[in-house]
């Protein structure tokens, strides 16, 4: 036995006994209501594996030249510099109200607005948004302002004294921005005190500082290219988007096109899979079975010292982490099998060339794991805009709007969910479809790489669809 | 502790198993599929044949 056929088996062996160790129940956010489904929810995994099968035998017989490697963009219309200085200005405005709201407004949770925007519509909001209009985050992205507006100030006030940014290290990569999603994820999910208003206002403000620092150090835009973790993560989601807006203009692309232009520069794969493994364990943490292995480890990490909260968030950091690693083991499998194919290629290099693919799913688990918490904890906002600060006002005469739990149903939902993770597998799969074809030499090359790719997909599918199925059964 | 957590979910791994049946069936005939092409000969790519690994950068 080959050395690759050991190291691919026994990877294929873990990955199984991992998946089967933690198959159980997991909660999607604001599910109410019971589904009503005319076949059982895992034929509906055997079903997108179908689809994911019909639709790699579709590209291979029909789409046989890459169409998306060469970007083709046309520009729509220019936008004024002025609107450009505006909208920012609207971003740091909204930042510091939101800030402030933070510390000055009450320290309920669900009556202080602070903790709805950031969590349901700057977390989950936003890249719905920019899959549908391209990177708006950018255009109103609060600390970019101020970093535009202090380099502009700095150019006329220190005219040609005013210093050259250090290059930004290509070993750093996407880097920053692994470790700002993942410590997000970790707030939201594992921390104690993640709906703490004035704590949740404390990290906005110590995010904000880090942003600034990395912007003078390494330039305005490089680092929010690379380093600013939301400013990446959005515009990660972005380039799914027809809509592309750069250089002070609205330029139109394919579906998908913006995608195959990222650049797999280090920590991009990392990002991708982190991306997808916090959502991820976001679902399986409020399962049945990490709620049975968690006093196991809690009763570990206390033994070790740990209060019952520290220890409990040390055992959330475990399987967060865990479900990240999981997650890339799974797409190193691919990797491994594409590696077989043709003349031989480092995995690495494949690993970076194939990683775009992984966008639409990282979407698309996004979509299916937090449509219902949009749907519904996104209606609180009439009553929070009204009563920001949760003081009793009511500046907007909508402070008592109660949330609509009957305008789409729990069945509705579920549609929604299969549907966004099998176009998202699908989207992957072409994706990787048109690059394998620009990487090997031969269509059939191309299409036999792709045979683990499938596989991935597959295997993704079915993992978003078993997390999803134990929500709706909890 | 283990052995314990494992049989407690027994029924969950009936349920993941559903799940993840697909998954084994796919894995499972593509490496069949792809043994067969391995043994047909036709692993081998020219040298200096390859193509782009990432189209142009627009960040």
């Amino acid at each position: 036995m080959t050395s690759f056929a050991r190291r691919a088996r026994l990877a294929a062996l873990g990955t199984v006994v991992l998946a089967l160790a933690l198959p159980g129940t997991a909660s999607a956010h604001g599910l109410v209501g019971k589904q009503d489904l005319p076949i059982p929810r895992w034929l509906f995994a055997w079903a997108a594996a179908v689809v994911l099968v019909a639709s790699f035998v579709g590209l291979a017989v029909l789409w046989s030249k890459p169409r998306l490697q060469q970007l083709v963009e046309r520009r729509r219309f220019g936008i004024p510099r002025v609107l450009e200085v505006l909208v920012g200005a609207l971003g740091v405005a909204a930042f510091v109200f939101f800030v402030y709201a933070g510390f000055a407004g009450t320290q309920t949770d669900t009556a202080n607005i602070l903790p709805t925007i950031i969590y349901v519509y700057f977390w989950v909001g936003i890249p719905f948004l920019s899959a549908v209009f391209g990177d708006v985050f950018r255009a109103f992205n609060p600390w970019l302002a101020i970093g535009k507006a202090t380099g502009w100030a700095a150019k006329r006030l220190g005219g040609e004294v005013s210093a050259e940014p250090l290059p930004y290290p290509p070993w750093l990569g996407r880097w920053p921005a692994v470790v700002g999603v993942l410590v997000f994820a970790w707030v939201e999910l594992v921390y104690a005190n993640r709906d703490d208003p004035s704590q949740l206002s404390i990290m906005a403000l110590a995010y904000a500082a880090t942003q600034l620092v990395g912007m003078s150090l390494y330039g305005v835009e490089a680092w929010s290219n690379r380093g600013d973790a939301f400013g990446v993560y959005f515009g990660l989601f972005a380039r799914v988007s027809p809509l592309h807006w750069r250089d002070r203009a609205l330029y139109t692309r394919p579906l998908l096109g913006g995608c195959p232009s990222l650049t797999p520069v280090a920590g991009t794969v990392a990002l991708l899979c982190t991306m997808i493994g916090t959502t991820s364990f976001d679902g399986f943490s409020q399962g049945t079975i990490w709620n049975s292995i968690v006093p196991h480890l809690q009763d570990f990490f206390g033994s070790l010292g740990l209060n019952a909260e520290h220890a409990l968030e040390w055992a959330g950091t475990v399987g967060i982490v865990v479900m990240c690693l999981f997650i890339r083991l799974l797409y190193r499998l691919g990797i491994m099998g594409m590696e077989t194919v043709g003349r031989r290629r480092p995995a690495s290099e494949l690993a970076g060339s194939f990683a775009h693919t992984l966008i639409p799913i990282a979407l698309a688990y996004v979509v299916a794991h937090y449509f219902s918490l949009l749907a519904y904890n996104g209606q609180a906002i009439a009553a929070l805009a009204s009563d920001p600060l949760g003081t009793g006002s009511d500046l907007l005469g909508t402070s008592d709007v109660a949330i609509n739990y009957t305008w789409v149903s729990a069945t509705g939902i579920w549609y929604v969910q299969v549907a966004a993770l099998v176009l998202g597998h699908v989207a992957g799969l072409t994706l990787a479809h048109d690059r394998a074809l620009s990487v090997y030499a031969k269509a059939r090359d191309a299409t036999r790489s792709q045979y683990w790719m499938l596989a991935v997909m597959v295997a993704f599918t079915s993992l978003g669809l078993w997390l999803l199925s134990a929500a709706a059964q909890q | 502790m283990s052995v314990a957590l494992i049989m407690a979910h027994a029924g969950h791994w009936f349920a993941g198993l559903l799940y993840l049946a697909p998954v084994i069936i796919v894995v499972a005939a593509l490496w069949r599929q792809s043994y067969k092409d391995k043994r047909r000969g036709d692993d081998e790519e020219p040298e200096g044949e390859s193509g782009v690994e990432a189209g142009p950068e627009v960040d």
